[in-house]
């Protein structure tokens, strides 16, 4: 009895313990790479603020692709529904803000705005949710479709012109820091991965949503609802592309319909080198978070390069990065999966 | 005879084709200029490229995979191929360039195939990090301006046409040589996945990996053999875009795998694996072709085209999807009875 415990254990345990630490080390490996071929202005305390400025909305985004993953599918509609959000809330400030407002008049509005991204995002997010559960729509195709319909909104709304026009006190939300070296999006994202931490793995939402992804017949046998689970975690995944809506318009002081479309692939990127499994039921937080933090500091470093067409070098490297992190977490997982087999 | 009468009205590619001759009639009442000889060339002529690739994506999505990076494929074929001869001042037929394509697109198929079958990444993976490979390295290494002065066999074989014909405008529609090699890759596909082996084994490993292994198909052999075929077709393709475009932009094709995927699935073929049909495919390219070429015909604003767009895939991957669900339910029903 004591010998299966004590081998059951370990196996449960440590298997993604032992992804995260070999993220972990990469991430390591890459931050000492950059900043080793460009200490100077690599290890310097601006070149850190402005990374924590760059990373948090596409790691907010990664949460939510994340998500929809966990349930065994992918949200391609994350950028659509940010653009949106964002676009529709900033419509409202421009318009409905006073000109004469004061400080404390604009800071009620920019709190409208948020609840206006958080609405919109919700139910974008909604909307996904019931096209895959009630239509069944796989998710892939369903938020395809979605992304297009959410960025056409927003074409039509703005007639494919940009925004813009915002108080002066919404600039420093995307562009302010507290105390003037901790940037207020990076408090955002910090925010936003404690309480997803705590709703995956605290709350029978999060349990069950991780048991959905590993096996939807049983969950379903055992009583799960899953499609109140697909709509609700696809409505999560909404309210944070509304958010990073939020702190895109801000960081960036106009809103656009095709802003940030290649956040899309990124996203992915991230969630699945943070070890994510796209088919469903495992990652987590942590994972994301390294995952981001590795990408930003190689586009960083890659950025100090100085070479021309740097950007198509950074997706060249960053497909090479995905393609070793899984070929590795294969082989190394592939004479552990052998062992129960021959036993 | 009733039964089959059933049997076709069943099938999912006899609603697209109502739908595809609805749609005609009614874009024709609204537009007259659309029920001409000439529109049907233009639509064609647009078609041909997506029905390429289309043909790649049928296969891989038949098989249970999903391939993203075909359009990043056809682009590295055609930018490098054309980039090389170029260069080169080649002044030979179209045949070469052809050549080079499929090889080209053959040895970025072995590369997908070696990390799906050999390495166990999942397809949506591997293909979006080889998207990524193959784009960043093209644009980085090989080039990132267009090359519109192509050399001359390409740009002989773009102007080459099977038939031409002059509207009341005098506008010229014609329907290109192109046309051919979609004709041709739509027959070898075809004999592969109806009379062999190799084709019975797709359909096999995307209806049930473990089952199709048990019955004896290699599943490493099929999937390589998939993607580099795939591969093969992709860079057929995008050389098709150059022909056709007689210009070489190595951004003109990202975004669009997408589209091609939507077709496929809008045509039937499962995303899940195990069905769809050749056919099916057509069908599906020729609707989406057509909405997307008529929309500005009827006249919708093209504010509204993105929107569009996005309510044609959601409707057509949704009638699909619906009724794969009904009928699983109905299954399910006979089999608690």
């Amino acid at each position: 009895m004591n010998k299966i415990v004590n081998f059951q254990k370990p196996k449960t345990k440590r298997k993604p313990l032992g992804n995260l630490v070999w993220l972990f080390i990469f991430m390591v490996g890459i931050f000492a790479l950059m900043g080793l071929s460009n200490p100077e202005s690599y290890f310097n305390i601006d070149n850190f603020t402005s990374m924590a400025f760059q990373f948090p909305e596409i790691g907010i985004i990664a949460i939510g692709v994340m998500l929809a993953m966990l349930t065994g599918g992918i949200d391609l509609s994350m950028v659509g529904t940010a653009n949106l959000a964002g676009i529709i809330a900033a419509m409202f400030m421009v318009h409905a803000i006073p000109e004469d407002a004061t400080v404390g008049t604009q800071a009620m509005y920019v709190f409208f705005a948020f609840l206006i991204v958080a609405a919109v995002g919700l139910v974008c997010g909604l909307i996904n949710g019931l096209i895959i559960s009630k239509v069944g729509t796989p998710p892939i195709l369903a938020t395809l479709g979605t992304m297009q319909v959410f960025m056409g909104i927003a074409i039509i709304i703005t007639e494919g012109r940009a925004v813009l026009g915002f108080p002066e006190f919404f600039a420093d939300i995307g562009n302010g820091a507290l105390f003037g070296v901790i940037p207020y999006p990076l408090i955002f994202f910090v925010l936003i991965t404690v309480i997803m931490y705590f709703v995956l793995h605290k709350t029978s939402f999060g349990i069950k949503l991780y048991m959905m992804g590993t096996n939807i017949h049983a969950a379903e046998f055992s009583g799960v609802n899953t499609g109140r689970m697909i709509n609700t975690s696809y409505s999560i995944s909404g309210l944070l592309a509304g958010i990073a809506g939020f702190i895109l318009i801000a960081r960036t002081n106009q809103a656009k319909a095709d802003y940030g479309t290649s956040y899309t692939l990124q996203s992915i990127l991230v969630a699945v080198l943070g070890g994510v499994n796209p088919s469903g039921g495992f990652g987590s937080i942590g994972g994301i978070v390294i995952a981001v933090l590795t990408l930003q500091f190689l586009s960083t470093g890659m950025n100090m390069l100085s070479l021309t067409n740097v950007n198509f070098l950074r997706d060249f490297v960053w497909g090479l990065a995905l393609v070793i992190v899984m070929a590795a977490d294969y082989l190394r997982n592939r004479n552990k999966d052998k062992k129960p087999k021959q036993a | 005879m009733n039964r089959s009468i059933r049997k076709i009205a069943g099938k999912n590619e006899f609603y697209v084709l109502i739908t595809i001759v609805v749609l005609c009639i009614v874009i024709g009442l609204i537009n007259n200029a659309f029920l001409t000889l000439s529109s049907a060339f233009d639509i064609i002529r647009s078609g041909i490229e997506m029905g390429i690739f289309a043909v790649g994506a049928y296969i891989v999505i038949v098989s249970g995979g999903i391939d993203v990076s075909c359009t990043a494929v056809g682009t590295f074929a055609m930018f490098t191929t054309t980039k090389i001869l170029y260069d080169s001042k080649y002044e030979g037929g179209i045949l070469l360039a052809l050549v080079m394509a499929v090889g080209f697109g053959l040895i970025l198929g072995i590369l997908n195939g070696t990390l799906i079958a050999y390495l166990k990444i999942p397809p949506l993976i591997a293909t979006l990090a080889t998207g990524g490979i193959i784009n960043g390295f093209m644009l980085f290494f090989i080039g990132s301006r267009e090359i519109s002065n192509v050399p001359k066999g390409i740009y002989n074989a773009g102007k080459s046409m099977l038939a031409v014909v002059e509207n009341e405008h005098g506008f010229k529609s014609a329907l290109p040589s192109t046309l051919l090699i979609l004709i041709g890759v739509l027959i070898v596909t075809f004999f592969i996945m109806r009379y062999t082996m190799l084709g019975r084994g797709i359909f096999a490993i995307g209806g049930d990996m473990i089952s199709a292994q048990r019955a004896g198909f290699n599943i490493k052999r099929t999937q390589m053999f998939i993607y580099a075929y795939v591969g093969i077709i992709s860079g057929l393709a995008g050389m098709v875009h150059t022909i056709m475009m007689i210009n070489s932009n190595p951004l003109d094709l990202s975004g669009k795998e997408m589209m091609v995927i939507a077709a496929v699935v809008i045509g039937g073929a499962r995303i899940t694996g195990g069905h769809g049909s050749l056919t099916g495919t057509m069908l599906g390219v020729s609707l989406v072709t057509i909405m997307s070429n008529s929309l500005i015909l009827i006249g919708i604003p093209s504010f509204w085209q993105r929107f569009v767009t996005g309510l044609i895939i959601l409707i057509g991957t949704g009638i699909t999807a619906y009724q794969a669900k009904r009928m699983k339910k109905q299954l399910n029903v006979e089999v608690a009875d």
